[in-house]
């Protein structure tokens, strides 16, 4: 028995499961890096959506800002005359903002709702003065929720796009955090 | 002797396990061409925009670089990024081709129709961001 078991042998065993232990916490150690990403994918594709859904598309019914807030199935702020991408309409932002206090609890569930996001996100429209050449921006809508809550992945993305206001057409930016 | 042979061995096994580990499972990297697809939106988004505001044939000229700069400046005023205009065959000019040294760009063209004294003229603007050096 003393004859089987040599030092040597010993040495041997050691250095084997020292380099499977090494390779085990190499490896390992790239999982939260990992999930981390994947996390940031999804959020990343949910706030490009939204965001594209905010101002391509018109919603539904597409003339949401004339009937009665019952019948909202879904809000997109697009012009729904023109069908032209990035145009959309300052009566359905004003209409929003009459409709919509999103720092209420119950009006942001209703929006995550109509929006079809279940993730608390926030949202600013600016209208921007560039003929004057101060790039000065005017808050049309500002949409931050009840309890916003400061996590580590965090997404902005910056949509230019112009609104009719009433026949006159004038530059604005979407903002969307998420 | 014999024992030595034995550490040497598992050695040189622990080696080719290594190489092969390294070589069949390389470490993760991250590899996100979400910048990219935000450029291209932000491009697209600004063509389209000026189109929205009537103002692609304005920019287009040739001596109306400083309206095309205050319009740009105060789109993306607080972000790092580079801009420049391309304009193809519009009447009476030179074709405007002012890219500037970036790290990584996008542009994107624009074909538009104006009618002036001499008929419809199509040409086509084009506008590219990128991030500098």
């Amino acid at each position: 028995m003393k004859a089987q078991l040599t030092i040597q042998y010993l040495a041997s065993f050691i250095f084997f499961i020292g380099l499977v232990v090494y390779v085990y916490f190499a490896y390992s150690a790239n999982l939260p890096k990992y999930v981390e990403e994947v996390e940031k994918e999804d959020i990343r594709s949910k706030a490009y959506l939204l965001s594209e859904l905010l101002v391509n598309n018109p919603g539904e019914p597409s003339n949401w800002d004339e009937v009665i807030p019952q019948n909202w199935k879904r809000l997109g702020f697009a012009d729904q005359h023109s069908l032209k991408q990035n145009l959309i309409l300052k009566s359905k932002i004003d209409k929003f903002k009459e409709e919509f206090d999103c720092s209420d609890r119950s009006d942001f569930t209703r929006l995550q709702q109509l929006v079809g996001v279940d993730r608390p996100f926030s949202f600013f429209i600016f209208n921007i003065s560039w003929e004057d050449g101060s790039g000065d921006r005017l808050p049309l809508i500002e949409c931050i929720p009840p309890m916003m809550v400061k996590e580590e992945i965090n997404v902005t993305i910056r949509r230019i796009v112009a609104y009719n206001d009433s026949g006159s057409i004038k530059l604005a930016e979407l903002v969307l955090q998420m | 002797m014999k024992g030595i042979m034995s550490i040497i061995e598992v050695m040189i096994t622990g080696i080719i396990l290594f190489v092969a580990l390294v070589h069949f499972f390389p470490q993760y990297s991250i590899r996100s061409e979400w910048s990219k697809a935000f450029l291209m939106q932000k491009v697209r988004d600004t063509l389209n925009t000026i189109d929205r505001l009537n103002k692609t044939y304005e920019f287009a000229k040739s001596g109306n670089k400083a309206e095309f700069e205050k319009f740009m400046n105060s789109t993306f005023k607080p972000e790092a990024l580079i801009w420049w205009r391309e304009v193809r065959d519009l009447d009476g000019q030179a074709d405007i081709l002012e890219i500037p040294p970036i790290s990584e760009g996008y542009r994107e063209f624009i074909i538009d129709v104006v009618n002036t004294s001499s008929g419809f003229d199509v040409y086509a603007f084009g506008i590219g961001l990128g991030y500098p050096y």
